[in-house]
């Protein structure tokens, strides 16, 4: 199963939401390892499992721009993309159900 | 100092019952009651058995009382940590504007520290308040929110100055409304961590 360790594959200290605020942000990531990952997950019909241990630590509008920023930006079906994602962390569990909740809010975004 | 004054009270107090009991022994012979003068050996070992057990058991008692408070100890100086740090990180933010990773890794380590607290309470065979406990990690969560969630902006939104919160190379300013909601969120966690410890010292 292929997989992104973000703090191998990216920065130990994810940064701002966009490009333009500060290094490591949100977006940089979504459009440089998160969304060509996916996309590709999901045209194999593969699980890609993102582990979110590591770094020093994720702000609210990091995580928000990476993963609701999948259908709000990349157009990404909402249904295909929660079947997608095996998300995992040991430190900071809660993360992984504010997550799904950015998501399950960018779709409800998209759909009005 | 103390110890001598310690030292004549208690032997004053001895001569006082001394005293007393003699004259009372004097003052009261009950007649048909006769106190026997033999001393059966069986009895004698009993009460040397008794007192002997007393002691070991009020030493073995005292013991683990000292090694739980001993715990009890190290878990209150993680704590006053977990205070120290929700200080330090709460007097940035009052200054208006914190480094982004500051903010973040904040967050992490009050909640690795509060996480390891509670798995060493359990190994020790110690409770501690589950409520209270996701009450902290609720506070957290707003927190982390109330720290770091930028909203959506556009250009126009960076020249504004009155933006609730937003960052400029990594580092997060906030409005005056602003800093005093997360100042509010700083004192409800640190009202629920005082709770949370309190509970926990309570404990037997």
């Amino acid at each position: 199963m292929p997989k992104i360790i973000i703090s191998k594959d990216f920065s130990d200290t994810p940064g701002p939401r966009y490009i333009k605020e500060g290094e490591f942000s949100g977006e940089l990531f979504r459009n440089e390892i998160l969304y060509p990952a996916v996309l590709d997950a999901i045209q194999k019909n593969e699980t890609l499992e993102i582990i979110l241990d590591g770094p020093a630590g994720y702000g609210t509008s990091f995580l928000e721009e990476s993963f609701g920023g999948l259908i709000r930006e990349n157009n990404l079906d909402y249904t295909k993309l929660v079947n997608c994602l095996i998300i995992t962390s040991n430190e900071e569990p809660y993360l992984i159900d504010d997550i799904k909740h950015y998501m399950k809010e960018a779709h409800a975004k998209q759909k009005h | 100092m103390r110890n001598k004054s310690i030292n004549k009270f208690q032997v004053i107090v001895l001569l006082v019952v001394v005293v007393i009991g003699f004259t009372l022994g004097r003052i009261f012979s009950v007649p048909g009651i006769e106190i026997d003068k033999q001393l059966n050996p069986i009895d004698i070992l009993s009460i040397g058995v008794t007192i002997i057990l007393t002691y070991f058991v009020s030493k073995i008692l005292d013991k683990e009382k000292a090694i739980s408070q001993f715990e009890k100890d190290l878990i209150n100086k993680r704590f006053f940590e977990l205070d120290e740090l929700v200080n330090t990180t709460k007097a940035q933010v009052l200054s208006r504007s914190i480094p982004l990773p500051t903010a973040t890794s904040f967050i992490k380590r009050f909640s690795l520290t509060l996480q390891n607290i509670c798995s060493v309470i359990e190994k020790i065979g110690l409770d501690y308040n589950k409520e209270q406990k996701e009450k902290l990690f609720i506070n957290i969560r707003d927190l982390r929110n109330a720290l770091t969630d930028t909203p959506f902006v556009n250009e126009d939104d960076l020249q504004n100055t009155n933006v609730p919160i937003s960052v400029r190379d990594s580092i997060i300013q906030y409005n005056t409304n602003t800093v005093a909601t997360i100042e509010n969120k700083f004192e409800e966690l640190k009202t629920n961590l005082f709770l949370f410890q309190l509970d926990f010292n309570r404990q037997q």
